[in-house]
C-alpha cells in the first residue's frame, strides 16, 4: 500500500510535511527521472518504490525506468559493484565491452526525457552518452550509492569519463566521494520508509507467528543479521561472533538474508554460510524473497541485539531499519555505519567477530542498556535517516542544479 | 510604524569538495583554499544536529584536531574563537588559518599527527535555501511569541547565517530589528550580548525570549512594547 504524505506528520511532525510541500510548489509538473538496474531487491529499488509516490503527490510528475540486461551484464556490475568498494577483481577490456554494449541497448530503448534524470549507481551511468543536445535545460544527475572513496583505479578511468558529463553526482557520505570529480557532489544519506511494511508497527501475534514460522524460540535472546548473502557483509564473521557468544550466553542467531535480481554471487555466498553455519538447531539461515519485507520488520522487532558486522558497506541501511524498530545495532567501523551507529549510544562500532561478540555479550547482560540504545536508536533516525529527509534532499538539489550559480536560494 | 520582523528558516544541501586532510599541514592547505561557504558550514553544523549529549567542541576543526588527531592544545585554540569579531567567512578563515600555521611553527612536532584511512578531515560545503517561516512580528510580544513557535531552523538563520555578509559590524537579527526598528538600543545590546556558541539553538531561543519578557514585564502596564 503506497502511504500519502500527511500519514507522515504522525512520525515527523507537520513541519516537516509543510516544508516538503513548499519545497516542491515551485517544481510542480517537473518531470523528474529515475533509472536503476533493477525493480526489486537492495536498497535502492526500496528507496525508489517508497519515493516515488511521494514525488507524484508533491505534484512532479516522476517515473522510473529499470535496466534490461543478461546474465553476462550483471556479472560485469556486480564485478563492477565489488571493483568500485575497492575489492581486487580483475575487470578485461572484454567487461568494459559487455558494460557497454547494454548501456547502448538500453539507450535506444529507455528515452531520457526527464527535467531532471537521477541514475542510480554505476550499472546506467553510461546512459549519459545518449543525452540528446537539444535538451537543453535537462538536468542529469548520477547517484552514486555505494563507497567510491577507493576504487579499482582502472575502472574508475572508465567510469569517470562519463561521471562526468554529469551535471551533479550524490553520495552518500564525505568519505565515499571522489578527490578530482569536477561536477558538484552532493551528499545524501539513504533512508528508510517509517510506514513501509518492512517498518511499519507490527503486533505481537504478527512477530511470534514470523518466529513460529521458522521454529525461533521468542523466550530465548535472538542474535540477527539481515543482509544480502554477501562476502562483504561477513555472514561467516557473524557466526563466529555468535560462537563466542553462545560460549557465556544462551542465545539464537538468525542469519536472514534476500536476493537481488542482478547478485548472482548470492547462491555461492549462501552455500558457504550454510556450510558454516552446520547443523546447529539455534543457528537459524534463512533465505528470504526479495519481497519479504513483513518477515524481516518482524524478526528485527523480535532480535535482542542486531548485527550489522560489514567488512565494506555501501550505507548499510540495515542499521537504521533496526534502530528504528528500538534495537541495538553492532556495526562494522565502514562504510554508513559509522554515520548511523553513534557508538556507545545507539550501539556499537566493531573491526572483529571478537569486537561483535564482547559488545553482544555486554547487551545481553545488561538489558536496560540496550533499552536505552534503542529508545536513542528511534530517535537518531526520527532525526536523520527517513524518507522524508531524503526526499527533501533530493528537492533540494533539484533546486540547486537549476540554479548552479547560486550561493544561496531563496524560495 | 517599524517594518515587520520576517522570520525566515534555513536549510542546508550540503556538498563534498573532493578536499581532505590528514595532517595539520594537510589541513591548512585545505583551509587556506576553502571556499567561504566551507567555512560556514564547518563552523556551525553542529548547532543544527541532533544531539543525545553535549558536543565538547563547537566546531569541525577543533572536533577533528581533538578526538582525530589528539592535539588538544590546537583544538582548544580552535574552539576558543570568538566568531563574530569577523565580519565574513573569509576574514574567519584566515585566522583559523593563522591559527593552524602558528601552532606547526611554534610545535613543529604536531605535523607528524596523521589521521587514519577513513577519518580524514572531509572538507565540505553547503548550500543555503532559505524559505519564509509565514510568521512576522509588529512589536516585542509579537515577537517574544513567534520565537516559541518558529523552528529551531529559523532561530539559526538569524542567530547564525545573517552574521556574516562581509558588510559592517552585525549583530543577530532579533537585536538589529530591535535597534532598527523599535529604537530599543539597551534592549538590544542585551539580545545582541546572547553568544549562541555557548548555547543549544533551544538554550539560545530561551534566552532571547528571556531577555524580551523582562523587558516586557519591567514596562508601565497598558503600554505596548515597541
Amino acid at each position: 500500500m503506497e502511504a500519502a504524505l500527511d500519514a507522515y506528520r504522525v512520525v515527523v511532525g507537520d513541519r516537516t510535511i509543510d516544508e516538503l510541500r513548499a519545497l516542491a510548489a515551485p517544481l510542480r509538473g517537473r518531470r523528474v527521472q529515475n533509472i536503476n538496474a533493477t525493480r526489486v531487491g537492495g536498497g535502492v529499488a526500496e528507496i525508489l518504490h517508497r519515493m516515488l509516490p511521494l514525488m507524484r503527490e508533491l505534484g512532479l510528475d516522476a517515473s522510473w525506468d529499470v535496466l534490461e540486461g543478461a546474465d553476462e551484464f550483471y556479472r560485469v556490475t556486480k564485478a563492477f559493484h565489488n571493483a568500485i568498494q575497492g575489492d581486487p577483481v580483475e575487470i578485461g577490456p572484454f567487461d568494459y565491452e559487455v558494460f557497454l554494449r547494454w548501456n547502448r541497448k538500453n539507450a535506444e530503448r529507455i528515452d531520457l526525457h526527464g527535467d531532471f534524470v537521477f541514475i542510480h549507481d554505476p550499472q546506467p551511468a553510461a546512459l549519459v552518452e545518449r543525452r540528446a543536445p537539444s535538451a537543453r535545460g535537462q538536468r542529469l544527475i548520477w547517484r552514486c550509492h555505494i563507497d567510491a572513496s577507493h576504487p579499482h583505479r582502472g575502472l574508475w578511468s572508465f567510469l569517470e569519463r562519463f561521471v562526468r558529463r554529469y551535471d551533479a553526482s550524490i553520495f552518500s557520505a564525505p568519505q565515499f566521494t571522489q578527490p578530482r570529480l569536477p561536477v558538484p557532489q552532493f551528499l545524501v544519506a539513504p533512508a528508510i520508509d517509517p510506514l513501509s511494511d518492512k517498518n511499519r508497527p507490527l503486533e505481537a501475534d504478527e512477530v511470534r507467528a514470523v518466529l513460529e514460522r521458522f521454529g525461533i524460540d521468542p523466550a530465548r535472546p535472538i542474535l540477527l543479521q539481515v543482509s544480502r548473502f554477501d562476502r562483504f557483509k561477513d555472514p561467516v564473521g557473524v557466526i563466529q561472533a555468535y560462537r563466542m557468544v553462545k560460549a557465556t550466553n544462551d542465545c539464537q542467531l538468525v542469519l536472514a538474508g534476500g536476493g537481488a535480481s542482478d547478485d548472482p554471487e548470492g547462491a555461492e555466498v549462501l552455500a558457504e554460510v550454510r556450510d558454516a553455519a552446520g547443523n546447529e538447531p539455534d543457528l537459524h539461515v534463512l533465505e528470504l524473497p526479495p519481497d519479504a519485507h513483513l518477515t524481516i520488520n518482524a524478526l528485527q522487532r523480535a532480535a535482542t541485539v542486531v548485527f550489522q558486522k560489514s567488512l565494506r558497506e555501501g550505507f548499510g541501511l540495515t542499521v537504521s531499519e533496526a534502530m528504528w524498530k528500538g534495537r541495538p545495532v553492532i556495526g562494522g567501523a565502514t562504510g554508513g555505519i559509522p554515520l548511523q551507529i553513534l557508538d556507545g549510544l545507539t550501539g556499537y562500532l566493531v573491526s572483529s567477530p571478537e569486537g561483535a561478540a564482547f559488545r553482544a555479550r555486554y547487551l545481553l547482560n545488561h538489558p536496560e542498556a540496550a533499552n536505552e540504545m534503542g529508545r536513542r536508536g528511534i530517535e537518531q533516525v526520527r532525526q536523520n535517516f527517513l524518507l522524508t529527509r531524503n526526499l527533501c534532499d533530493y528537492l533540494l538539489i533539484m533546486h540547486a542544479v537549476t540554479r548552479a550559480e547560486a550561493t544561496t536560494i531563496r524560495l | 510604524m517599524p517594518s515587520p520582523f520576517l522570520f525566515r528558516k534555513v536549510l542546508y544541501l550540503v556538498e563534498a569538495t573532493g578536499r581532505r586532510a590528514a595532517t595539520l599541514d594537510e589541513l591548512l592547505r585545505v583551509v587556506a583554499v576553502a571556499e567561504p561557504r566551507s567555512i560556514g558550514y564547518h563552523m556551525h553544523r553542529e548547532f543544527l544536529a541532533h544531539k543525545f549529549v553535549h558536543t565538547e567542541w563547537p566546531n569541525d576543526f577543533a572536533d577533528w584536531t581533538t578526538r582525530v588527531l589528539g592535539d588538544e592544545m590546537l583544538g582548544e585554540r580552535l574552539a576558543n574563537l570568538v566568531v563574530f569579531k569577523y565580519r565574513s567567512h573569509e576574514a574567519l578563515r584566515a585566522r583559523i588559518a593563522a591559527i593552524i600555521a602558528e601552532h606547526l611553527l611554534q610545535y613543529p612536532e604536531a605535523a607528524k599527527l596523521r589521521a587514519p584511512r577513513g577519518r580524514e578531515f572531509y572538507l565540505c560545503a553547503s548550500r543555503p535555501v532559505v524559505m519564509e517561516c509565514a510568521q512576522s512580528a509588529l512589536d516585542l510580544a509579537d515577537l517574544a511569541r513567534c520565537l516559541t513557535s518558529v523552528p529551531a531552523s529559523s532561530v539559526f538563520f538569524h542567530m547564525f547565517e545573517t552574521r556574516f555578509d562581509g558588510a559592517a559590524h552585525r549583530d543577530n537579527d532579533f537585536a538589529e530589528w530591535i535597534r532598527g526598528e523599535l529604537g530599543r538600543h539597551e534592549l538590544a545590546r542585551r539580545v545582541a550580548d546572547i553568544d549562541p556558541y555557548m548555547f543549544s539553538l533551544e538554550e539560545a531561543r530561551r534566552r532571547v525570549i528571556a531577555v524580551i519578557a523582562s523587558e516586557l514585564d519591567a514596562q508601565p502596564r497598558g503600554k505596548e512594547a515597541r
